[in-house]
């Protein structure tokens, strides 16, 4: 075989490799943002729950308005729409949900300290879903942080990082858990 | 032996507590009737075994040198014919001590079991595994053999238990067929403290090979998990990737391993499907039998048996705290 054949041999192979790697760097992209619309499912059923936990906390809770309201804002926040592809947007996006489950966490607290609330029997079934509601939330969580893995690898290696730039695909943040909920109960706070 | 004479039952392992009360109200009062029976199915086996070995050792020789003039060029068969009637032989000589210890499991057992709560015990349950064939841990068989069925409630968890043994046939290179065992162990469902409505599976790892088959060609997804240690020992396959996570919660895996470690994660499986948990164990010993005939019968052995074996089945559930409805 001539020395063109063989040249066009190598190109069609690299041609193949390339377009082989350019596929598997676009199917990781398409996972994570499955996944991330796994999340977005989960959280709009936390969201679509919390007017009632406020509901019902508000008869309640007077003297922790400023944290009632600062639930509604962070609400508003964490619905408000972003561009999936773009990840400055799904990282603020993904900010503003960790943050309302933190302040979440922090009104079951306070909910405690409230013994006519605590056995309000709407409230214990409100607690009981958002609690099931917030397992779904972690395990859509991890689903996702698993793909966004996968992608982030594919993306920040060579040669991906190279057809990841010419594709327009970009490494994509991770989900973290929020720091209250990964911080030790101290059991003295709730002695 | 004259129930008198029976000494109480001895507690020695904490899942026996306060079972000695249970015995002297509940077994005892059958110690001497069994014993009678105990006694008449000996002296009738060695009855049956005193005629029957002697015409068995004299008869399989000349039925094989019979067999052998009439069919001088057999390749086998004439040897197969040997065994059978030396199988029979064994099934006649043995019928009687097999009814009394079908009679132990039908009328004892019930009456131990009784003990932990209400347990409905089934010793010869019939066919039980097409109905678990959907959750997809049921292997390719052409016979089975099951055995000792018990239903109940354990802390709120719902439980069916029974055994089996799942043959395959094989035909040889001269059509000869032949079964070899697929499965010898047990099948536990136990009802969940989840709702959930896809199939996930935990299978046992296969190996480098053996997983890169499995993820080719099972209809379900393979699910990667953060667990390394669970990673190694376990391979999970989902329809639901949100939903394998939310049941295999890290605090759920830990405790399978925990459950891997007491009964041997090579042999263990499990699926969750259809809203409840099935968990498949290797277990070559045979479970829920009755003791010794050559003993004197008190029933100690038989519910110390019955007390250990359902203890490894509570265990599964407290390792795996199915009772905690926490939602986590």
């Amino acid at each position: 075989m001539s020395v063109m054949g063989w040249v066009a041999i190598a190109l069609v192979a690299v041609v193949v490799v390339f377009y082989g790697w350019y596929v598997s760097i676009i199917k990781r992209r398409n996972k994570a943002q499955e996944a991330l619309s796994g999340i977005d499912v989960q959280l709009q059923k936390r969201s679509n729950l919390i007017p009632n936990i406020l509901k019902i906390a508000k008869k309640f809770m007077e003297h922790e308005s400023a944290l009632l309201t600062q639930v509604t804002e962070l609400r508003t926040k964490a619905g408000a729409d972003y561009d999936s592809s773009n990840p400055e947007e799904v990282k603020a996006h993904l900010g503003a949900a960790k943050e309302l489950s933190g302040v979440m966490g922090r009104l079951m607290v306070a909910v405690e300290a409230y013994p006519e609330l605590k056995s309000n029997e709407t409230m214990i079934q409100a607690q009981q879903t958002y609690n099931e509601v917030e397992a779904q939330i972690a395990a859509a969580r991890r689903f996702y942080n698993s793909a966004v893995s996968t992608l982030n690898n594919a993306v920040q290696i060579f040669p991906g990082n190279v057809i990841a730039g010419m594709a327009g695909v970009a490494a994509m943040p991770f989900y973290e858990a929020d720091e209250a909920a990964r911080a030790p109960v101290d059991a003295g706070d709730f002695l | 032996m004259a129930s008198g004479a029976v000494s109480g039952f001895e507690e020695v392992e904490p899942f026996e507590e306060g079972f000695s009360k249970h015995y002297d109200a509940h077994l005892r009062p059958h110690v001497s009737s069994f014993e009678e029976r105990r006694i008449a199915a000996l002296k009738k086996a060695s009855r049956r075994a005193r005629v029957g070995i002697p015409l068995l050792t004299v008869a399989s020789p000349l039925l094989l040198i019979a067999l052998i003039i009439a069919v001088p060029d057999d390749d086998g068969g004439l040897m197969g014919a040997v065994a059978i009637l030396i199988g029979l032989g064994y099934w006649y000589i043995s019928q009687p001590i097999r009814k009394y210890k079908q009679n132990i499991k039908g009328d004892i057992f019930p009456n131990i079991l009784n003990f932990l709560g209400d347990f409905k015990y089934n010793p010869e349950c019939g066919k039980r595994v097409s109905t678990l064939e959907p959750s997809g841990l049921v292997p390719s068989h052409d016979k089975e053999a099951s055995e000792d069925e018990i239903i109940g409630t354990y802390k709120d968890v719902e439980i069916d238990f029974f055994e089996t043994e799942l043959k395959r046939r094989r035909r040889d290179s001269k059509d000869r067929t032949s079964y070899s065992t697929v499965f010898d162990g047990v099948f536990i469902t136990l009802s969940m403290n989840k709702n959930f409505s896809g199939h996930t599976m935990v299978r046992r790892d296969a190996g480098a090979i053996g997983n890169w088959f499995k993820d080719k060609f099972s209809k379900l997804e393979r699910v990667e998990l953060e667990d390394p240690i669970f990673e190694k020992k376990f391979q999970v396959y989902s329809s639901d990737q949100v939903e394998a996570r939310y049941l295999l919660t890290t605090s759920f895996m830990e405790r399978l391993l925990d459950l891997g470690d007491a009964f041997d994660s090579k042999k263990l499986e499990c699926s969750f499907y259809e809203n409840r948990l099935l968990i498949k164990i290797d277990v070559t010993e045979n479970l829920f039998e009755p003791g010794s005939i050559f003993e004197p019968e008190d029933f100690i052995d038989d519910a110390k048996t019955v007390l250990a074996d359902m203890h490894q089945i509570f265990r599964v559930i407290d390792t795996l705290k199915l009772d905690q409805n926490i939602k986590l």
